[in-house]
């Protein structure tokens, strides 16, 4: 029998990263939230890799932090090996990486949240939405009770419509042999929602015991660990070590052996994977010619021996998964305690969404993370935190939050979902971004920090440590433009060192900061002025002046883009009526609806005249309600 | 669409010879860009709203002595500041101008793109701006077609070589910066600097087409000469297929120069008719057989055409004489009738002359043929017919400079491939391809990444 449980804001359906965010984002901006969840022993979990950061992802995780998220506390306080990746590479590369310890982050999310008022963490299974008048009323669980509320964030990752497959098995299932949600995909496209079919897999966990480290080479972590979060003071230390092995041809013979029992080239699953997230079998065929594939042996927790074998993603059988692990050196006696294995789910088209991540076609309704056709931790949070602000914004009457492409990689990742769309699940790489310079994980907080503040996800002592350390970098800017040093023996020997030619007369810090291959701390036996600074902002100083013209450029390109961005196309706009627009740039820009013309311009098959055509009539527009 | 910040330039008088033609810019800087290809006679700096009498030149050399004026935003024609140049109207001069500006930093501006300006800057009313829509989609559908000419199809081909070297320079790059954790490996510099090098090579080349292609493109101005009734009118309605010109009976019909444009071969002609070249009383005559020859002068090709059925006279003598130092075709009219004509005084010059009756169309093929071997590309050469693509030729080609020293110099390969996709951008703006999905679908093409 239905019964009314409760009446709140917001709903959130599942508790993974990206509802953790929308129901954090939400409560803490007054709203009155549930997050619901198939199982309270799963929320926050890391059913592939446990690990949160990495290349592109690292600067997400900043991003999300910067702006007041949660997924870097956590990932901070349950650290078991920390490496910023890409160091050698230019700064906009410098990607953390933190190997988490998945029970122990599982525990720290579940906490924050129980703590966090005005937030209800519920055990129990959607499965109707409920509308009135063309609006989200709420959401019926399993059970029968009735939530009320004002909006409705879909956040289910790979439960939806789940299907597991193993060689000629498949099961319904949700991830980590947890229940999946049926129900809910049906309600959902009564509501007039489009679904589709994705696919994703995860490798095997193997006991440590049963491996021999000796014949693989240890992968330590940094020396100096740095935090993921700008609020966290001590930097956790590494307690674990990663391990790096690889394939050989008779991994690959065994692979090619049994290709025809695996139910992607069997056709058995019609969900399209992602193609940099290849199972084993897949990199085998794509890259014949390689006769050997990298795989990481990484920890899962301190309190367990089960270890993830990045790289073998695989959906072949049971049998074969076993004959092809025991051809990895070290591997020879393994025992396998989970199989890999690949999952199809349902999620859907994000092109439905606008860049709110509310539902074009249905008020109140919000989704995020897996269902709206990405991959990865990083992604489902960080939409999670913009579609818990907007759900708030909007039932507190205040205007949208919509990130640019060049004030982070969340206004990129959104942007690209909802103006390109998505025919694979969506990763987030640097190379997604035509502003990488500016997006980088060390100015994440110059970046989004006062609009965390702004909204209130930023505590007013936070936003003063922010303003203190802005004052600084400032300062030790002014100074470096302004200071010259001597030339001087010591110096021009430096320089030669470095391949740089010497100097004459005295010469201001920044332009020899400018050299490539000098840096900040090598010029420090020679800058006897320079005050004692904070290494984040001895970082941001040194990145500033080393790059600046690269800076300068983006910064314009950006500026120019802007002119475009400001130009916001009206809702109710009737595409297929505007005369000079050809057919498919009309058809596209009906169905997409853009907010911007800067975001019409980003639509493949929308010309730079048929922009021209939507700029005059905007501003035809304009002048006729002047006139009247 | 093009985001750059620089002010734009035309030409935006209709290219026909006229007396004056006028190049302007609009936009931010048009100022500084103007005066960077200007030197006034007076030496002073020109002022907003003054005629300044001067020369204009680029890093050859004057072009031409010309009027410029300054406006200063927002009282002028776009709202924007702008300066425009009044040349002398022949439109090797206009191009040589424009190609000045762009070369001083202004970039070509696109079809209707004054107009669009000085609407969105208030300058026009409602019913002016319908107006620009037509003008947009209409260049829209021209360069549609342009595209699909064979010469623009080749051109496309070559830059799409051109731009697939890039990207995949980009991708090995790429490649590293997102997947260097899953074992791909850091592309060598000197491996990346060589792919480079070879794309500014081929830059260099494309480049150096352009002003040959423009000739293409535009049409080379031809005038036809011969004397009084020889069959010039004749010749031109064969060429153009319409009766465009007075053709009758009478010597000195034609009075006006009467300018078509053909395709013949392949090639592109602006033929001037010209009105006879024997001197006359008749002064309505007299002014055209003046501009025919000043005609004559500027054209860069001449159709000379001779009677075969009349004898060899002075008045052929005259013609000759004009051919001296030219690019010339001669060519033999009226072959149908009795042939009448010694030919030795004429075959000095052009030992085979093409045989034509202008009236049956008798030996165009021929003559089509000797044009072809004049002017258009052999089939793998490739021309640059358009400033507007030579502008963003030049911009790539700028940009993997950079990109290249900058890998030179030590700075890391993923801050200079910023300059690299800015070259990729460019050249997709000739070709109509996006930058980054190319990119990324270039990387899991060709490497091996995955958890």
């Amino acid at each position: 029998m239905r019964f009314v449980a409760d009446s709140v804001d917001v709903c959130v359906v599942g508790a993974g990263h990206a509802g953790i965010e929308a129901a954090l984002a939400a409560a803490r901006l007054g709203c009155k939230v549930a997050l619901l969840t198939l199982n309270l022993d799963s929320v926050g979990n890391m059913p592939c890799n446990p690990c949160i950061g990495g290349t592109a992802k690292g600067q997400l995780v900043r991003e999300i932090d910067a702006l007041g998220g949660e997924m870097a506390k956590a990932a901070d306080e349950t650290t078991l090996q920390f490496r910023m990746l890409g160091r050698g590479k230019g700064p906009a590369l410098h990607s953390p990486r933190v190997q988490s310890d998945r029970r122990r982050y599982q525990e720290s999310m579940k906490r924050r949240l129980e703590k966090t008022p005005g937030l209800l963490l519920r055990q129990g299974e959607v499965v109707e939405l409920l509308t009135e008048g063309g609006a989200v009323s709420g959401v019926l669980l399993r059970t029968g009770a009735v939530f009320l509320c004002r909006a409705v964030i879909v956040a289910c990752g790979t439960y939806l419509g789940g299907k597991v497959f193993l060689g000629d098995v498949s099961y319904e299932s949700g991830p980590d042999g947890l229940f999946p949600a049926n129900a809910f995909s049906e309600s959902l496209v009564q509501h007039g929602v489009r679904l589709r079919r994705f696919k994703t897999g995860t490798p095997a966990r193997v006991l440590r015991q049963s491996l021999d480290f000796s014949k693989m080479q240890v992968q330590e972590g940094d020396p100096h660990p740095t935090p993921l979060s700008f609020e966290t003071s001590d930097p956790p230390p590494n307690t674990a070590v990663c391990y790096l092995t690889y394939t050989n041809e008779k991994t690959h013979e065994i692979i090619r052996q049994n290709l025809h029992r695996s139910p992607l080239y069997g056709g058995a699953i019609v969900g399209v994977g992602p193609r940099y997230c290849p199972s084993i079998e897949d990199k085998v065929v794509r890259f014949a010619d390689k006769t050997a594939h990298q795989i990481f042996v990484e920890p899962t927790g301190a309190n367990t021996d089960e270890m993830y074998v990045q790289g073998m993603s695989s959906s072949l059988p049971e049998d074969v998964q076993l004959a092809m692990l025991r051809t990895l050196p070290g591997f020879e006696k393994v025992q396998m305690m989970r199989t890999a294995y690949a999952i199809e789910y349902d999620c859907c088209d994000s092109l439905d969404l606008l860049p709110t991540l509310e539902f074009k076609h249905l008020s109140g309704l919000y989704g995020a993370g897996q269902f709206n056709g990405t991959s990865g931790y990083e992604e489902a949070a960080a939409q999670g935190l913009m579609a818990g602000i907007n759900a708030a914004l909007k039932i507190k009457g205040r205007p949208p939050v919509v990130l640019s492409r060049d004030s982070s990689y969340i206004g990129t990742l959104i942007d690209d979902l909802v103006t390109k769309g998505t025919d694979e699940p969506y990763r987030m790489m640097t190379s997604r971004s035509e502003y990488r310079l500016l997006l980088r994980q060390d100015n994440a907080d110059e970046r989004l920090t006062p609009l965390g503040y702004e909204l209130g996800l930023i505590s007013p002592q936070r936003y003063q440590a922010f303003l203190q350390k802005q004052e600084a970098i400032s300062n030790e800017l002014r100074r470096l433009r302004k200071t010259s040093i001597p030339a001087s023996p010591g110096l021009n020997e430096r320089l030669e060192a470095i391949g740089s030619s010497p100097v004459s007369t005295g010469t201001r810090l920044a332009e020899l900061l400018r050299r490539p291959h000098l840096s900040y701390e090598d010029l420090a036996p020679f800058d006897v002025t320079r005050p004692p600074l904070p290494r984040d902002v001895c970082e941001e100083v040194e990145i500033q002046i080393k790059y600046e013209g690269y800076l300068a450029r983006q910064r314009r390109q950006a500026q120019e883009a802007k002119k475009l961005e400001d130009r916001v196309l009206p809702a109710d706009a009737d595409y297929l009526s505007l005369r000079g627009l050809r057919i498919e740039a009309q058809q596209k820009l009906q169905r997409i609806r853009p907010r911007t013309v800067g975001q019409a311009a980003r639509i493949s098959g929308v010309s730079p005249a048929d922009i021209s055509v939507l700029l005059i009539w905007l501003e035809q527009q304009g002048r006729r309600q002047i006139h009247e | 669409m093009s985001l750059s910040p620089r002010p734009i330039a035309a030409i935006s008088t209709a290219l026909q010879d006229a007396a004056i033609g006028v190049v302007r810019l609009s936009g931010p800087g048009s100022h500084e860009v103007a005066l960077r290809c200007f030197r006034p006679l007076s030496g002073k700096v020109p002022r907003p709203r003054r005629a300044c009498v001067g020369r204009v030149f680029d890093a050859q050399g004057d072009i031409d002595l010309a009027v410029l004026t300054l406006w200063a935003a927002p009282a002028s024609f776009t709202g924007e500041d702008m300066a425009e140049f009044s040349c002398h109207g022949g439109r090797v001069v206009l191009y040589d101008v424009l190609a000045a500006l762009l070369e001083a930093g202004a970039r070509q501006a696109g079809p209707g793109e004054f107009t669009r300006r000085a609407f969105l800057n208030g300058k026009l009313d409602l019913a002016e701006s319908e107006a620009i829509i037509d003008l947009i989609t209409a260049g829209s559908r021209a360069a549609a077609r342009a595209a699909l000419s064979q010469a623009s199809g080749a051109l496309s081909q070559r830059c799409r070589a051109l731009r697939a070297g890039l990207v995949e320079a980009d991708a090995d790059i790429l490649a590293y910066v997102d997947f260097s954790d899953e074992g791909v490996v850091q592309a060598d510099p000197a491996v990346l600097c060589a792919a480079l090098r070879k794309a500014e090579a081929g830059l260099d080349a494309l480049l150096a087409t352009c002003r040959r292609g423009r000739v293409v493109k535009e049409g080379a101005p031809t005038a036809i000469i011969g004397k009084p009734n020889a069959g010039k009118s004749s010749l031109l309605n064969l060429l153009a297929g319409s009766e465009r010109a007075i053709v009758t009976e009478l010597p000195g019909t034609t009075r006006d120069v009467v300018s078509e444009t053909v395709s013949v071969g392949g090639l592109a002609l602006r033929l001037l008719d010209t009105a006879g070249l024997r001197d006359t009383a008749d002064p309505v005559e007299r002014i055209g057989v003046q501009r025919s020859r000043q005609a004559a002068a500027e054209a860069s090709l001449l159709l000379a055409v001779f009677d075969a059925s009349r004898p060899w006279d002075e008045l052929d003598d005259r013609v000759l004489s004009l051919c001296e130092g030219r690019e010339a075709i001669a060519i033999l009219n009226k072959t149908d009738l009795p042939q009448r004509m010694e030919l030795s005084a004429l075959q000095r010059r052009f030992p085979s002359p093409v045989r034509l009756c202008a009236a049956t169309g008798e030996g165009l093929p021929e003559l089509e043929r000797r044009l072809c071997e004049l002017y258009l590309p052999a089939p793998d050469e490739v021309l640059l017919t358009s400033l507007r693509h030579a502008e963003a030729a030049g911009r790539a080609r700028e940009a993997v400079r950079r990109a290249r020293e900058a890998i030179e110099q030590g700075v890391e390969p993923d801050i200079a491939e910023v300059d690299l996709r800015e070259a990729i951008e460019a050249l997709g703006e000739i070709t109509g391809e996006s930058v980054t999905q190319d990119v990324i679908d270039s990387i899991f093409s060709r490497f091996c990444v995955g958890k």
